[in-house]
């Protein structure tokens, strides 16, 4: 049986975000794209019995997600070999990360404790609601809820964005340094 | 009856007088004992619990939660930019062809025999 062309585009289409996704898991290029590659041929060997109403981008994110969980047990105690292909990427302009530095957000997001590293990157940036990343991480929700808010707030403190409770962004604190001067 | 032991209990006294003990069991003498490592790891895990300067949590203000929205969306772009690589478009095309390949041979009579 062929793959059904809706089966094949939505494969199609998750692949550039299960692909970030598993660069920022494992933090390097080669093994991310190994793993991409094994999801999708696990996903392939099941094809028959994907059901067109389900959530294929979910099941991949979770066969990806769980097969990097088990290499990432073999491979705890080896040195970290993680590739530098997208730190200096011309591609990435300073004004997409504002006043963050792409070196510097890679290696604080490497910081993040492996749990709370994944829920972040699963609700904050490949678009998964709290419910669907609960799923894919075979969590409950609250959990989820608690490892994306202990990321952001680790996050924030490794890359020292908060400017307090109450600080203005740096438009309004341009806006506001402006207004001093007249 | 009279030779019937029965289990003896503490009485009121006795247990008021065990409750008096158990106080300073759990505090100076059993202190006493703990090894030194044990009770500096609980002095340590106390102030990350409760007290100690610690920062409140969940408390980010929508600007900072819009940068590292920001932040993340355009971590994740500059790989999603690049698109399907080829070897994934080969091996999907792959699959299809390895799966189309015996029907062909078989005539198309038959789905038996295919593997993945």
């Amino acid at each position: 049986m062929t793959l059904a062309p809706t089966t094949k585009e939505a494969m199609l289409g998750a692949i550039p975000g299960l692909r970030a996704f598993a660069i920022s898991l494992s933090g390097n290029v080669e093994r991310a794209d190994d793993l991409v590659q094994e999801t999708l041929m696990r996903a392939l060997a099941h094809a028959d019995s994907f059901e067109p109403d389900s959530n294929m981008t979910a099941q991949l994110f979770t066969i990806l997600r769980n097969l990097y969980r088990s290499e990432y047990r073999k491979r705890r105690r080896e040195v970290d070999d993680t590739d530098n292909r997208y730190a200096n990427s011309p591609q990435l302009q300073p004004e997409q990360l504002g006043r963050i530095d792409f070196g510097e957000f890679r290696a604080s997001l490497a910081k993040l404790p492996h749990d709370q590293r994944e829920a972040l990157l699963l609700v904050g940036a490949s678009g998964f609601s709290y419910e669907e990343a609960a799923a894919i991480c075979e969590c409950a929700v609250g959990t989820i809820k608690s490892r994306v808010n202990r990321a952001r707030t680790r996050l924030t403190d490794l890359l020292s964005l908060d400017d307090g409770d109450f600080g203005a962004d740096q438009p309004a604190q341009a806006v506001l340094s402006a207004s001093h001067h007249h | 009856m009279e030779g019937h032991v029965f289990p003896r209990h503490a009485t009121g006294s006795q247990m008021k007088a065990n409750k008096q003990i158990d106080p300073a069991a759990a505090g100076s003498e059993q202190g006493d004992k703990r090894e030194p490592e044990e009770a500096t790891a609980r002095e340590v895990r106390q102030p990350a619990i409760g007290g100690g300067p610690r920062k409140a949590r969940g408390r980010l203000n929508r600007t900072t939660l819009s940068r590292l929205g920001k932040a993340l969306d355009a971590y994740f772009e500059v790989v999603r930019k690049e698109g399907v690589p080829e070897r994934f478009k080969r091996l999907l095309d792959g699959y299809d062809m390895q799966q189309a390949l015996p029907v062909q041979r078989n005539g198309g009579a038959t789905d038996k025999g295919h593997s993945l």
